[in-house]
């Protein structure tokens, strides 16, 4: 960058500065000292640091504990792939969350096209090379801490976690640039990731239900003491190891639970940090989301004669506090769809009253349609979901049984794929039930808290919805349960009619008192109901974290913890409510009918009540939520 | 220096900008631009700051046609946007030996200069500080700063009495405006919305409606008769 002035200029003009008011200068050093020591970089960096010590921890275990992998090396070959990739895309994203050099500032200045790029290249040389010196070092400090807390410190131990960590950190930093070079490919890759990890631990799970057979009713007791024999859970718990993995990823996740607050809170606090990307500032967020809905309004508007008579002259006095749609058109405006990018500080205070006053009185305007009412609630969800849902659920009710039948038949490796399939088949199908949850657009975005809106309306609005699509779902759960029985039945009939021998999964007896009775499987859809409704409040909770701007560290603090104990205590209660459950309909057989509107009620009262506990604490948290 | 505009026209999709703007200015003037929004002042400004290409029509400095690539003829013009963009890592002082390079503006007594400006502009006490951390009124008043240490032929302004500054900036920037233009026969050429500023800080007053030059008056005839300014804008507006 320097190139682009002369150094022995900017320190004249330094001098002449420091000479005519030193007393400017003075506080012009302090005030960057204060910038430059601003310690939210250091909490920046040892977030990075710690969140690297993570990942490696689990890569560079194996290699470097005298412990012999206790995991098969297939598995243990795949697990160290999947934790490269993961540090890889760790090492990636860090290396492309660089800002490209910004050459905007010499757009509007006479410099020459060969000085536009050798600035160009000079910016992307050094931000590549330290951010590449950066990944190699955290990976190289990483593995010869793990080396000599493993083994004491010894010539012959340094050299092989040197040795263990080059190729490590070599892999990684080529993965990074690889990814570097095909960014459009990170959500992707990423995606892989996830869904390769969820995968194995699917594996697990199909693994342990074919191996053990699961009791019923369900006694956590039974299942948490099936849980130790899952190889992964005992790599992870290391019993007798000297290495302490699990109490390593403890402190860890602690400490990077405690420096997201931390940051988060110098954040709000109005300490910017300096790598961190301009988003969507909540202010010009929300005011041009408005002017693009009040653009497309008055288009709309006048595109349409009939409207336009109908159209109210006494509002055109309203209409002076926003910009023409003559303004709209060209670039520099006061509020425009692409002003984030264009500018960076908030609007004038006077226009955003100025606004508030307006959206107040379009949203009680009843005479005039306004598309910014439908905007700002709830926007429905795409048609056709729903419907997809309902095939996917129907077929999902045929082939469980199908598949839990021929699973008893084959030998244990096949069944064990063919379990893990029908769990994805569960899932698929609850993911795309859980799909058409209403998605109001400023409360997904976290902008409408900076609407001068009433919160009640967005959660009145949000939750009639939830209401609506709620009992939608359920309908498409009793179809699902409806087919689910009769594909059982046809089954035992056909069992019945060719004089199988009954060793099957599905029989006669367990449709009536064991895993395919009516209480089992509406206790089960019932806990999936359970964590439909859960997952939906965890969708409230990020409205929560990303909308409000927590006040003061403690308090945010205290808030999150309370809202965490909420959920911790919604979860808890949920658990021994189900358990409850299971116990009367085992007691009580003759009215299983009974509990499937039982759950449906459960799952929608602890929903209510978990949103509303959420509700207050962040209220709690942030008094001035409401106006 | 003389700078001509003959009959240049600019249309962005689905609406014609500017439509056969012409307009000569001579040294030692100071022209207001008025108009409603969205009229095509910006537009105009930055035609002449060539950061647009009329779509039919030239610019001209002195006879000889202002373009892109005419960095000489570039030089002797500075176009101050609304929202100024500066390296955001630099600190004041660097932004401003970066113009004086890229200008070739580097005269021996620049500095006394520069350290004066920032002392009337209030942001001495910024030299040391990155440009990222300011407010859009600091940013303006260094963006300024280097406007005033650079002193071109031609002074391009987008919105200088609403840019955030604080009044002693405005004081400031008409302060050094009137005298670069006095002094210095140099041509100062902004936009604004503020009527009676456009009236007492200026030579002459040019409306635009619709991308039309209206009016390009002097101070003079318009207070011949005052109300014709008013009308014109009001009545385009309504």
């Amino acid at each position: 960058m320097k190139h682009l002035w002369d150094n022995a200029t900017a320190r004249r003009l330094k001098k002449a500065v420091r000479k005519r008011s030193p007393d400017d200068w003075k506080s012009s050093r302090k005030r960057r000292r204060a910038v430059r020591s601003r310690w939210t970089r250091f909490a920046n960096a040892l977030w990075l640091a710690l969140s690297t010590l993570l990942v490696a921890s689990m890569i560079c275990q194996p290699y470097l504990t005298d412990k012999p992998a206790p995991l098969p090396p297939a598995i243990a070959a795949g697990l160290t792939a999947l934790n490269i990739l993961g540090f890889g895309i760790l090492g990636g994203m860090w290396l492309r969350n660089l800002t490209p050099p910004d050459l905007s500032p010499l757009v509007n200045t006479p410099a020459p096209g060969r000085m536009v790029y050798l600035h160009l290249l000079h910016q992307m040389r050094r931000q590549a090379a330290l951010r590449a010196l950066g990944l190699v070092g955290y990976g190289f400090v990483i593995c010869l801490v793990l080396g000599l807390h493993s083994r004491g410190l010894e010539r012959e131990v340094l050299l092989n976690a040197s040795v263990a960590c080059l190729p490590l950190t070599g892999s990684v930093l080529a993965f990074g640039v690889l990814i570097e070079m095909f960014r459009w490919a990170v959500p992707k890759v990423a995606k892989v990731f996830y869904i390769a990890f969820g995968l194995v631990l699917l594996w697990e799970l199909a693994h342990l239900m074919s191996r053990h057979r699961i009791p019923f009713p369900p006694s956590v007791a039974e299942v948490a003491g099936m849980l130790p024999h899952s190889p992964l859970l005992e790599w992870l718990a290391t019993d007798g190891s000297p290495f302490p993995t699990s109490a390593l990823l403890a402190c860890t996740g602690a400490a990077l639970l405690a420096i997201l607050l931390v940051t988060q809170s110098l954040r709000d606090r109005q300490f910017s940090f300096p790598d961190e990307p301009e988003d969507e500032s909540f202010h010009w967020g929300a005011e041009s989301y408005v002017a693009e809905s009040f653009r497309e309004w008055k288009q709309a508007v006048w595109n349409d004669p009939a409207r336009y008579a109908e159209y109210d002259p006494e509002d055109v006095d309203a209409e002076e506090a926003f910009p023409s749609d003559a303004e709209d058109q060209d670039a520099p405006l006061l509020i425009h769809p692409s002003a984030p990018e264009n500018h960076a500080t908030p609007v004038d205070p006077e226009f955003r009253g100025a606004m508030a006053k307006r959206i107040r009185a379009l949203l009680d305007h009843t005479g005039f349609e306004c598309p910014l009412q439908e905007c700002i609630l709830t926007k429905p969800y795409p048609p056709g979901i729903m419907r997809q849902s309902l095939r996917v659920s129907l077929w999902a009710g045929f082939l469980l049984p199908v598949c839990a039948e021929i699973a008893s038949w084959l030998p244990p490796l096949y069944a064990t794929v063919l379990i893990m399939a029908s769990i994805l088949l569960i899932l698929f199908s609850l993911f795309l039930m859980l799909s058409p949850i209403p998605r109001p657009l400023p409360l997904q975005s976290s902008r409408w808290v900076c609407l001068p809106m009433d919160a009640k309306v967005h959660a009145d609005n949000f939750f009639r919805w939830q209401r609506f699509l709620f009992l939608r779902r359920c309908g498409v759960v009793v179809a699902m349960l409806t087919v689910m029985a009769l594909t059982a039945l046809a089954i035992i009939g056909l069992q019945h009619l060719l004089a199988l021998p009954g060793q099957g999964f599905v029989t006669l007896d367990r449709f009536f008192h064991g895993h395919l009775s009516g209480l089992a499987i509406c206790g089960v859809l019932g806990i999936c109901l359970l964590a439909i409704r859960y997952l939906e409040a965890l969708r409230f909770y990020r409205i929560l974290f990303e909308a409000i701007r927590w006040r003061g560290l403690w308090k945010a603090i205290s808030t999150v913890s309370a809202i965490l104990s909420v959920s911790c205590g919604f979860a808890l209660f949920a658990a021994g409510l189900t358990l409850f459950l299971f116990t009367l309909g085992e007691a009580n057989t003759d009215f299983h009918w009974l509990f499937f509107p039982v759950w449906l009620l459960v799952a929608e009262a602890l929903h209510q009540i978990h949103c509303w506990a959420l509700l207050q604490m962040a209220r709690w948290g942030r008094s001035d939520w409401l106006g | 220096m003389d700078l001509w505009i003959n009959c240049i026209t600019k249309r962005f999709p689905g609406i014609k900008v500017l439509e056969e703007v012409s307009a000569e200015i001579s040294a030692g003037n100071i022209v207001a631009l008025l108009g409603s929004n969205g009229a095509g002042k910006t537009t105009l400004l930055r035609c002449l700051a060539t950061l647009s290409n009329p779509d039919s029509g030239d610019i001209r400095l002195d006879g000889e046609v202002l373009k892109r690539g005419r960095i000489d003829l570039r030089r002797r013009l500075m176009f101050l946007l609304d929202f100024p963009t500066l390296l955001n890592h630099a600190d004041p002082l660097a932004v401003i030996a970066m113009h004086l390079k890229l200008w070739q503006a580097d005269r021996p007594d620049v500095e006394q200069r520069v350290a004066d400006l920032m002392d009337r502009l209030q942001i001495a006490s910024l030299c040391d500080v990155p440009v990222y951390t300011f407010s859009r009124g600091q940013n303006y008043k260094t963006a300024l700063a280097a406007l005033a240490a650079v002193d071109p032929e031609l002074w391009l302004l987008d919105e200088p009495f609403a840019s955030g500054m604080d009044p002693q900036g405005i004081a400031t920037f008409r302060h050094e405006g009137e005298q670069a233009v006095k002094e210095r026969g140099r041509i100062l050429i902004y936009s604004t919305q503020m009527v009676e500023q456009a009236c007492s800080f200026s030579t002459r007053v040019a409306v635009i409606s619709r991308g039309k030059l209206a009016l390009y008056d002097t101070e003079k005839d318009l207070n011949r008769d005052p109300r014709k300014l008013d009308e014109m804008l009001i009545s385009r507006r309504a």
